[in-house]
């Protein structure tokens, strides 16, 4: 049996079906309210007078509503300083089932990197200080460079993983990198847990997660980076991604960090950039349909 | 229903019509009762939320943004009235009951009529696994719509339900189901 002829086979037994739907519907239908919901009375119905000293009493009820809100404010914090639950724009759906507990407001900060606002990588939400010894230096060979686009379309997947080990074979100079995968962009099966040799300096780091360009060595069913001349892409904890230049794809809307270079082969410090998952999310999808 | 005919409905309920909810009862019952019942495990229960679950939409249905996808909207709410059910009836795991039972008979008759259970197999993939699966067959959720219910990448989503669907075919190959 095919993997598409099983999905339809669950698919077909997990559409049940109410057992008797026109009843349920007559039990909901008699739980109805008996009245329709109430309407504002029509204007035209009242005497003008009437309309005249509700027009009044309105205007007087909105001047007391913006004095007290003038009174409220001077006595909030200044605006730099206002809560989260404020500064969420309430346009989600989500946010209006608030009320009965069924779900966390929507954080409408959204993905846009932070303007005009120089970063340090020091300060994103990653892991500090959690780099893998090495003993061997490693370097890039001569000649090779980054490209966008041959990256893509070498690639089979780009897995979004985390650091969970990483040692290096003082015999080869390679670093073997245990990375446990999160989320698979393409039709690749990756396992749970995945093993990476690499020999490239631009280390990744023990806790921290990246999104990586993935092919399949050439012969083997083990998978390698796609590209190892540069830094891979990395994720905060704070969804958004850290990345070099050469994804010119991802710079609209990104914003400079400043890094430290790492080493004397580190030619990507200076021009590394930060932006939000949800792009990068939006560029994976548009690779995956083959829409870029 | 597209979202210009649920909103259509909707606009119908907030004016009283009870005709609004009966389109979206006929497009969606169906699918809110097989929601329950992932999660209940109780087919009377799940009739009862279904039959609480539209009259709860007569009341909140004015307060669905136009612009957003309804079928997520309605995911959630019941998803989360599953949640409260449970917790209320102070218990996470489906225990023995008469539609257990009722269940355990049925599964000898489709041995023999060559059915798979679904279920028994589903319920040895991690939770959000099944709820994956779930919302993608029964409820017939795209892998973007399961992203923003479950508030996971889309990436994650799309890579859980293979690897769930590969484990399940094994499972029921294994199983001599197939």
């Amino acid at each position: 049996m095919t993997n598409e002829e099983f999905e339809k086979r669950c698919r077909e037994e997990m559409q049940q079906t109410i057992p008797d739907r026109e009843a349920l519907w007559a039990q909901i239908e008699s739980r109805l309210p008996a009245q329709m919901p109430e309407k504002a009375s029509p204007q035209k119905n009242a005497r003008p007078d009437q309309i005249l000293f509700r027009v009044m009493g309105a205007a007087a009820c909105l001047m007391l509503v913006i004095a007290g809100v003038r009174l409220v404010n001077r006595q909030l914090p200044q605006s730099g300083e206002v809560s989260e639950a404020d500064s969420t724009a309430n346009t989600d759906n989500t946010e209006i089932l608030q009320n009965d507990g069924d779900l966390p407001a929507h954080d409408a900060s959204g993905d846009k990197a932070e303007e005009n606002a120089p970063l340090r990588y020091s300060d994103l939400n990653v892991p500090h200080g959690n780099g893998i010894q090495i003993t061997v230096p490693l370097s890039m060979p001569e000649g090779e460079y980054f490209n966008e686009e041959d990256v893509l379309a070498a690639s089979a997947c780009f897995a979004d993983v985390r650091v969970t080990d990483g040692w290096q074979d003082t015999t080869s100079g390679s670093v073997h990198y245990t990375l446990s995968v999160v989320a698979v962009y393409g039709e690749a099966a990756l396992p749970e847990t995945l093993t990476l040799v690499s020999d490239t300096p631009y280390l990744l780091e023990l806790s921290h997660e990246y999104v990586l360009p993935l092919r399949q060595a050439d012969g083997s069913r083990a998978w390698e980076l796609t590209s190892d001349c540069a830094p891979q892409i990395e994720r905060t904890a704070d969804d958004k991604v850290v990345f070099h230049s050469g994804w010119y794809s991802l710079m609209e809307d990104s914003t400079p960090v400043l890094c430290d270079q790492r080493s004397k082969d580190d030619y990507f410090y200076d021009r590394m950039y930060l932006t939000g998952y949800t792009a990068m999310e939006q560029f994976l999808q548009k690779w995956e349909a083959g829409t870029l | 229903m597209t979202d210009a005919e649920f909103e259509a409905a909707v606009r119908k309920i907030s004016m009283g019509d009870k005709s609004g909810l009966r389109d979206i009862y006929d497009a969606y019952a169906d699918i809110v009762y097989r929601i329950f019942l992932g999660k209940v495990h109780h087919h009377q229960d799940a009739e009862d939320l279904t039959s609480d679950f539209f009259l709860k939409l007569w009341n909140i249905a004015g307060r669905f943004y136009p612009g957003h996808g309804h079928r997520s909207w309605l995911t959630t709410i019941a998803r989360n009235m599953a949640t409260d059910h449970l917790r209320r009836a102070g218990r996470e795991l489906p225990s023995e009951t008469p539609a257990q039972e009722m269940a355990d008979a049925q599964r000898t008759e489709d041995t023999v009529t060559g059915k798979m259970h679904t279920e028994d197999i589903l319920s040895v993939l991690p939770e959000e696994e099944q709820e994956i699966v779930r919302l993608h067959l029964a409820a017939e959720l795209t892998f973007r719509e399961i992203a923003e219910v479950l508030r996971r990448p889309l990436g994650t989503v799309s890579w859980k339900y293979r690897n769930a669907m590969q484990r399940l075919k094994k499972l029921a190959e294994e199983g001599s189901l197939l």
